[in-house]
């Protein structure tokens, strides 16, 4: 009884949209079968009319398992499945193969998703001082960001050239967005609600640099 | 040659648009161009004193476009070099008192009865600038080697561009070689890395050129001092000469060690 209880279940979570059924490594195989089971008639009410994420974490992925996964989970209990979830590579070339969709569901509606569903914008020129670019996903820009200029998007910000204006990436508040300056010699970088100051005197001054946030913090990080 | 008319401009104030506008506009009279120094700053009018002609303006820029009278009767003719002409500003008036339309107007005109004709535009970016831009057809942009005059020359340079000037060229003016090899002063190299277009002049920093100026006797007059050859080198490649950058380190060569580095080929 006592092991019994310390078996990882399988568990049911609420995404932005869509629900995730997780299947966790620590179960065996054969195991698989009876938890997803019970799982699924506990939640059965949920689950009527709702896209499901198939979360099969790192689990070795057979034809045989996938085969079984598909008449006796998927069309048994009839769910409507978004897409597959794995980190094993073979699996999902299976999965692939079979035409299914495979990794984290791109119709989410959650707030980076929507960043990358905009087109990137590819600038190949430089900004002069007064000049302004806006843009709802990211922006690469090949050329120069010259001081006076700015450049704000919601997603990531790439300055393949000398950025010495001002940035702000994830200005709608995406703070997993990121700036990449070729040659850093800007004195202020801005990425959601955060900003932070440089002179001349700064270690990154002339650098290749990105920066990123990490949690309440923007850091900098000189790349090679 | 078809007739030019170039706008001389920076952006920022007191960078020297006013000095190069003059000393240009001589010397591309006395390589026997007809031409036009017209006074763009409605109501801050400068052009005429450092050109030396102030006491002879009778009418000016305004009294043209309203039609107070004839072109030709408000050029004020530069009695010491054949070929100059100055069309002032008004003083009395402001930038509001002309307008876009009247400007292009004006410019045709100009276009019609001189080989070149230098605008010198007002600071700023407002309806003045665009005034003294919207009817030339090429720009010179006129920078001093400080980080607040090269971004306003940038962001003068945008607005050119978007204007359709071409070519747009750059006179860096006051550089201090000195500084520059201390390391005090922004070099050639670092402006044009910035504001990339090109260059048609470098102007040392001479005090010959605050004299001149307040004597109302533009250097390409005579003088023979570098700044002087350096803005007459600026008119021959306007007018399409090929002529190499000057060694501001000449002076260098000057004096006792001067000469002594000269003779042993330092």
């Amino acid at each position: 009884m006592e092991r019994e209880k310390e078996k990882p279940a399988v568990v049911l979570k609420g995404g932005a949209g869509h629900l995730r059924l997780v299947v966790p490594d620590g179960l065996p195989d054969p195991e698989v079968w009876p938890a997803l089971e019970k799982a699924i008639q506990e939640a059965h009410h949920l689950l009527e009319g709702s896209r499901v994420v198939l979360d099969l974490q790192g689990r070795p992925l057979t034809e045989e398992l996938i085969g079984r996964m598909l008449k006796d989970v998927i069309w048994n209990y009839g769910l409507s499945i978004l897409s597959w979830v794995s980190f094993d590579s073979g699996g999902q070339n299976l999965l692939r193969k079979a035409g299914l969709a495979v990794g984290e569901p791109a119709a989410a509606p959650s707030e980076p998703r929507q960043a990358r569903s905009v087109q990137t914008l590819l600038l190949d020129r430089s900004l002069r001082s007064g000049q302004k670019v806006e843009h709802p996903g990211d922006v690469f820009i090949i050329g120069q960001v010259n001081d006076g200029a700015e450049v704000v998007s919601a997603g990531n910000i790439v300055v393949w050239g000398r950025l010495q204006g001002l940035v702000h990436a994830g200005a709608e508040g995406n703070v997993s967005s990121r700036v990449i300056a070729k040659s850093f010699e800007a004195t202020q970088v801005r990425i959601g609600r955060l900003f932070s100051t440089f002179d001349s005197a700064s270690p990154w001054y002339g650098k290749s640099v990105l920066f990123a946030v990490e949690g309440d913090a923007l850091i900098a990080k000189e790349l090679p | 040659m078809d007739p030019r008319i170039i706008v001389v401009t920076s952006g920022k104030g007191g960078v020297g648009k006013t000095t190069t506008t003059a000393n240009l506009a001589v010397a591309l009279a006395k390589a026997g161009y007809k031409t036009a120094a017209v006074d763009g700053d409605i109501g801050l009018r400068n052009l005429d004193v450092v050109l030396g002609l102030e006491n002879r303006i009778v009418f000016n820029l305004v009294d043209v476009v309203e039609g107070a009278c004839k072109l030709q009767k408000a050029m004020v003719r530069d009695k010491r070099v054949e070929n100059l002409f100055l069309l002032p500003a008004a003083q009395t008036r402001t930038k509001d008192a002309v307008s876009a339309e009247q400007m292009l107007k004006l410019c045709d005109e100009l276009r019609e009865n001189f080989d070149i004709t230098l605008i010198d535009s007002p600071a700023g970016i407002e309806q003045g600038f665009r005034n003294a831009a919207i009817g030339a057809d090429e720009a010179i942009v006129v920078t001093t080697p400080e980080v607040s005059a090269v971004r306003d020359a940038d962001r003068i340079i945008g607005m050119l561009e978007s204007m359709s000037k071409s070519p747009i060229r750059l006179v860096l003016n006051r550089l201090r070689p000195a500084m520059v090899k201390s390391g005090d002063m922004i070099d050639v190299k670092d402006v044009l890395d910035i504001l990339a277009i090109e260059l048609i002049g470098v102007i040392p920093d001479d005090t010959s050129v605050v004299i001149s100026t307040n004597k109302g006797e533009p250097l390409t007059l005579g003088d023979e001092s570098l700044a002087a050859k350096a803005f007459s080198n600026v008119a021959r490649r306007i007018l399409g000469e090929e002529v190499p950058l000057l060694d501001l380190d000449a002076p260098d060569q000057k004096g006792f060690f001067g000469f002594l580095r000269k003779a042993l080929g330092l």
